[in-house]
């Protein structure tokens, strides 16, 4: 198992994503030629060290914004959980409770999505979102919820389109909008079915 | 357009440059492959890229696959769209061992599913190359996918190659779960 990359590539919630319920040490090198490790268990951060054991929650929160800004790698190697008999050192973090709401970092242009790529809303999902990122929700919202994509919303709204897709992009990292899927629109269309029965004779075909 | 054009059937090929697109297809391709390569005029890793596409294809039983791979370079997004009319399904192919491209390899692969109703797989490459490489259900992670819509393949090897066009068919055979993030009882 290898969970790698640069954190020019992957936000800090991406890296947390991604490693979801795995357990292990999450190691993040700055280039200064600082270290974070970050022992994982059950989705809790149950010890930080920087060199140095670190106590506190508020500085445990500075030190990953300042460590993940886009200056770095990361790596994480899965491991056991840790002993139930052994206490965390530190107490006990909700990951979660690390994650930062969706602000005003701009993301680099490489992780942008398409201007094309059309979104939808995600109405149940409730999250904590900036002042500028919520207005802009505000306003997109009726169009975000039939989906569409950064060039339609920009010339609906009267925005910048490069504006629009950092929005897009932040709103996707907390999951409050979605790529749409126009394969699962369809739903049981007569297309869909005759791909089916196609895909079923193609498989016996491989099979042979 | 139908994707199956009397007993044909169209499958594109994509994914960020250094896949493994071209080889892919020139693996499986019972013709020769026909092939856009230009050099590079950019620093990609490698000295040639697709700039337009390549075309490869399969004879199975009565049907023709016709293997469809686009650049992967994002100047020529316009090709993603124009190769994707009419297709029968989607291969996004991966670089396991090049995480900074996986970004990119999610721009081209919800830009052609957003407005084509394409079902599709993920087939990470190079991972036979490394130990420092991304599993595929860690990949699955990455794009928030079913671990079945992902696969490791070697793109040089036929049946490795083969097994993720099968992967797709299983995928567009069986009806899948809503891909959209369930959310969570207490917001982050």
């Amino acid at each position: 198992m290898a969970i790698f990359g640069d954190l020019a590539d992957f936000s800090f919630r991406e890296i947390i994503s991604v490693i979801g319920k795995r357990n292990g040490m999450l190691i993040i090198d700055d280039r200064r030629g600082k270290r974070l490790r970050l022992q994982i268990t059950r989705e809790h951060l149950t010890r930080l060290t920087l060199e140095q054991p670190i106590r506190q929650g508020e500085l445990i929160q500075k030190l990953l914004q300042t460590a993940c800004d886009n200056a770095g790698t990361f790596y994480f190697k899965a491991g056991p959980a840790d002993a139930a008999e052994t206490p965390p050192v530190h107490g006990s973090l909700a990951l979660s409770s690390l994650l930062e709401p969706a602000h005003a970092t701009a993301p680099p242009a490489t992780v942008l999505p398409h201007a094309d790529t059309r979104f939808i809303l995600i109405p149940s999902r409730v999250v904590t979102l900036d002042r500028g990122l919520k207005v802009f929700l505000d306003h997109a919202q009726g169009l975000l919820e039939k989906g569409c994509s950064a060039n339609q919303l920009a010339q609906a709204l009267h925005m910048n389109v490069e504006h629009v897709r950092g929005y897009l992009h932040r709103l996707r990292e907390v999951k409050k909008v979605w790529p749409v899927r126009a394969h699962q629109e369809h739903g049981d269309s007569p297309q869909l079915t005759e791909q089916r029965s196609l895909a079923r004779r193609l498989i016996g075909l491989f099979r042979q | 357009m139908s994707a199956t054009q009397g007993k044909t059937i169209k499958v594109v090929v994509s994914g960020p440059v250094g896949a493994g697109k071209t080889t892919f297809i020139r693996t499986l391709s019972d013709i020769p492959v026909v092939n856009t390569d230009e050099r590079a005029s950019e620093a990609i890793g490698k000295s040639h890229t697709t700039v337009a596409l390549d075309f490869g294809q399969i004879t199975l039983g009565d049907y023709c696959v016709h293997l469809f791979g686009t650049p992967g370079q994002s100047r020529f997004d316009f090709m993603w769209e124009l190769l994707s009319e009419g297709a029968f399904g989607l291969l996004l192919l991966l670089p396991s061992d090049h995480p900074q491209s996986f970004a990119h390899a999610r721009t081209i692969l919800e830009h052609i599913t957003s407005r084509h109703a394409l079902p599709f797989v993920v087939a990470t490459t190079r991972g036979d190359l490394t130990s420092k490489a991304w599993q595929p259900e860690e990949v699955a992670d990455y794009f928030d996918l079913p671990t079945a819509q992902v696969i490791a393949i070697n793109a040089e090897q036929r049946d490795s190659a083969q097994s993720a066009l099968i992967r797709l068919v299983e995928v567009l055979e069986t009806p899948g779960p809503d891909e959209r993030p369930i959310p969570r009882k207490n917001h982050e």
